[in-house]
C-alpha cells in the first residue's frame, strides 16, 4: 500500500495517485468469488462488472481525462460532485469497494468477510493518517458510498442476473432433445448451469451480437464435426500418454475451472489486467478504467455467450466421443485439481465461454495499451497442482487465442467452439470500445 | 458602556457551557471509540471462533479420509476449509454421514458467525462516522489533535484489554 505523493492536503486528481489501492481491491475481490458459493463464470462476471463500474464512476469526477458513463445507462443518476469542495479519491474509492464487496457478496463466508473487513481497516486508517482535513475525509467517504449504493440499486432491477448466484441450477430447465444437442455429460450429469443467464441485462452487447451457426451436425466420419472431435480426441489421449507437454501446459495454465484451486476464467482477466497496471505503472485513472472495461467486457461476453450457448445447444466433445465415435471409456482431462475427477462443463459447448471471456478482455485491453504489448502472465507462478508456469506473449490477441485454444487439448470443446467464442468475445470488446469513456 | 452583572453572568455561562459541551463532545468521541473497538475485537474473536470450527472439522475430515485417498488430493482438500469447495473432492462422496454432517454444521456456522460479522460491521461503520463528525465539530485543532492520539491509543489496545461490558 503506497501512495505517489505524501501531501494528500493537495487537491489531488485521480491522475496523479498510484492505482495499488483499486489493485488491492480487485485482487481481494477474486479471491472472494473464489469462496463464496455460487459464483460460477457468468455471474462471477456480473459482480466484477458492477464493482469496477461503481469504482469508476464514483472516481469520474477526478479523472480528467475520462467522463462518466452513466449516460449509456439512461435511469443511472449519480449525483455531480460538490465542485467547490475537494475529495479525497482513494477514500472515495475505499469506502465504495467495501460497500460494494458486501452488496455482491452478501454470503461470503467468515474468512472472506474478515479479509474484507481487514482490508477496509488498513487502507482507511492508511488514508485517514495522512488525510488531515477530516470534513475532506466525510465528504469522500459519503461519495463512496454513495455511488456504490445507487449502482447497485440499479443491479437489484436486473431480475435474472440479481441474486443470481443463488440459482446455479433451474430444476424445471429440461434441456431440449434431439441429435448434436447438449445434455448433461459423463461423469458427474449435472444439470445445465445457468439456462436463462442469456436473459441478463447487458452494459453495451446487445442480443444482436451472436455468433455464425456452427457445424452441421453429422455422424458421418467425414464430416468436419467428426475430424474436430477426433482432433480433440487424440489430443486428450496423447497428453495422457505422457506427449504434446505444450498442450498440456496451455490446457493447465488457462483451465481456472476449478474453484477448489484457482478463480474463474472472468477473474484471471481481472488478474490479468493487474499484472498489466503493474508492468505499465500506471496511474489510478488508467486503472480504474482498465478495471470498469475489462469488467463490463467479461460480463456481457458471459450473458452474451450463454444466451448464444442454450440457443444453439450443441452437444460437447465428450458425448460425441461415446455415442458415435464409440469410446464410451473416453474422458476430459479437465481439471487438475486433486479432486480425484475429471468433467466437462456442465452447459452447451459453442461458443466456448472461455474463449469468449478472453477475447472480450483482450479486445478492450487491446484498445486501451495497443496491439503490441509484450507480456508474460505469472498468474499461476509457483503451482504445485497444475502447471502454472508463466507463458509469454506479444499481444493480448495472442494470449486470447491461446486461451480459448486451451480448450480443445483438456478435451472440453471442439475447434469451433473456441473459434466461434473467439469472433464473440471480439464483437463484445468492440461494443465496449464504442462507450464514450473519455472526454 | 460598562458591562452589567447580568451581561457578566451571561458571559461566563456561555464559556462555562462551551467548555461542558467540548468536554461532553470528547468524552463521546472516546466512548464510541471504544465501543468501535470492541466491536472490532467481537470480529476478531468470530474470525478466531471460524478458525477453531475449520480446524476442528479439518481434523475429523483428516481421519476420516480413507488411505487410498492421494496424498495430494488429501492435501487439497483440507487446504480449502470451506464445505462448498470440499464437497467437489470425488473422495469425501465416499465419506461416511458422521463426517458430512460434520461439514455441513461447519458450513452453518461459518454461515452465521460471517452474518454476525456483518452486522457488527454495520455498527461499527455508524460509530466510526459518528466519532469523525464530532470531531470535525471540535472548536480548535489542538483540542482535535489530543483526542486523535487518544483514539489512536484505544484502537492500538489489545483485545485482551477491552471490557467486555457496554
Amino acid at each position: 500500500m503506497d501512495t505517489i505523493d505524501d501531501d494528500p492536503s493537495e487537491d489531488l486528481s485521480a491522475e496523479e495517485l498510484d492505482f495499488d489501492i483499486a489493485r488491492d481491491w480487485m485482487d481481494l475481490q477474486i479471491e472472494v468469488e473464489r469462496f463464496t458459493p455460487g459464483y460460477r463464470p457468468p455471474t462471477a462476471a456480473r459482480s466484477l462488472a458492477y464493482t469496477t463500474l461503481a469504482a469508476y464512476e464514483s472516481v469520474a469526477p477526478g479523472m480528467p481525462s475520462y467522463r462518466s458513463i452513466q449516460t449509456e445507462f439512461d435511469v443511472l443518476d449519480i449525483p455531480e460532485i460538490d465542485t467547490e469542495e475537494r475529495y479525497n479519491w482513494e477514500i472515495v474509492l475505499n469506502a465504495c469497494y467495501s460497500e460494494c464487496l458486501g452488496y455482491f457478496y452478501p454470503t461470503a463466508p467468515t474468512a472472506q468477510q474478515s479479509s474484507i473487513l481487514q482490508m477496509e481497516r488498513a487502507w482507511r486508517r492508511l488514508l485517514e493518517e495522512k488525510e488531515t482535513d477530516l470534513a475532506v475525509v466525510e465528504r469522500s467517504i459519503e461519495r463512496g458510498r454513495e455511488v456504490a449504493r445507487i449502482i447497485y440499486e440499479w443491479s437489484v432491477t436486473d431480475e435474472a442476473g440479481h441474486e443470481s448466484y443463488l440459482r446455479n441450477a433451474d430444476p424445471n430447465y429440461e434441456p431440449p432433445e434431439g441429435p448434436g444437442m447438449w445434455s448433461p455429460t459423463y461423469p458427474d450429469f449435472s444439470p445445465a448451469l445457468f439456462p436463462h443467464f442469456g436473459d441478463v441485462r447487458t452494459f453495451a452487447a446487445n442480443s444482436d451480437v451472436r455468433v455464425d451457426p456452427p457445424l452441421e451436425y453429422s455422424e458421418e466420419p467425414t464430416s468436419q464435426i467428426y475430424v474436430q472431435a477426433l482432433e480433440t480426441m487424440n489430443m486428450v489421449n496423447e497428453i495422457k500418454e505422457g506427449g504434446r507437454f505444450e498442450d498440456r501446459w496451455i490446457a493447465e495454465f488457462w483451465s481456472d475451472d476449478c474453484p477448489i484451486l484457482t478463480f474463474t476464467p472472468a477473474g484471471r482477466w481481472i488478474r490479468i489486467t493487474s499484472q498489466v497496471l503493474e508492468s505499465d505503472r500506471v496511474n489510478l485513472a488508467k486503472a480504474l478504467y482498465s478495471y470498469a472495461k475489462v469488467g463490463i467486457a467479461l460480463s456481457d461476453a458471459g450473458v452474451r455467450c450463454w444466451d448464444e450457448k442454450y440457443r444453439i445447444n450443441y452437444l460437447r466433445p465428450i458425448d460425441y466421443i461415446h455415442k458415435v465415435m464409440g469410446e464410451t471409456d473416453w474422458n476430459s482431462i479437465m481439471c487438475p485439481d486433486g479432486s480425484g475427477q475429471y468433467f466437462t462443463p456442465n452447459f452447451p459447448s459453442y461458443p466456448s465461454g472461455h474463449a469468449t471471456f478472453a477475447a472480450a478482455a483482450a479486445e478492450v485491453l487491446r484498445d486501451i495499451y495497443g496491439n503490441y504489448f509484450p507480456f508474460t502472465d505469472r498468474c499461476h507462478e509457483g503451482r504445485s497442482e497444475f502447471i502454472g508456469t508463466p507463458r509469454s506473449y506479444n499481444s493480448f490477441e495472442e494470449m486470447a487465442e491461446e486461451n480459448g485454444y486451451s480448450r480443445i487439448p483438456l478435451g472440453v470443446h471442439f475447434r469451433m467452439d473456441s473459434e466461434a467464442g473467439i469472433d464473440l468475445g471480439r464483437k463484445v470488446g468492440r461494443e465496449v470500445n464504442k462507450m464514450k469513456w473519455h472526454n | 458602556m460598562k458591562p452589567t452583572v447580568f451581561g457578566l453572568m451571561l458571559i461566563s455561562f456561555v464559556l462555562f457551557s462551551c467548555q461542558t459541551q467540548e468536554g461532553e463532545d470528547k468524552e463521546e468521541v472516546l466512548l464510541l471509540t471504544e465501543q468501535s473497538r470492541k466491536i472490532e475485537c467481537q470480529m476478531e474473536a468470530l474470525e478466531a471462533q471460524s478458525e477453531q470450527v475449520w480446524d476442528k472439522t479439518n481434523s475429523a475430515l483428516e481421519k476420516a479420509l480413507p488411505d487410498d485417498v492421494e496424498a495430494y488430493e488429501k492435501s487439497n482438500m483440507l487446504k480449502v476449509r470451506n464445505a462448498d469447495l470440499i464437497r467437489m473432492f470425488e473422495s469425501y462422496h465416499k465419506l461416511g454421514d458422521p463426517i458430512k454432517v460434520k461439514v455441513d454444521l461447519a458450513e452453518k456456522m461459518d454461515f452465521a458467525m460471517a452474518d454476525s460479522m456483518r452486522v457488527l460491521q454495520t455498527k461499527q461503520k455508524r460509530l466510526i462516522d459518528s466519532v469523525r463528525t464530532l470531531l470535525i465539530n471540535m472548536p480548535s485543532d489542538e483540542q482535535r489533535d489530543v483526542v486523535k492520539e487518544k483514539i489512536k491509543h484505544i484502537q492500538n489496545t489489545a483485545c485482551t484489554k477491552i471490557s467486555d461490558h457496554d
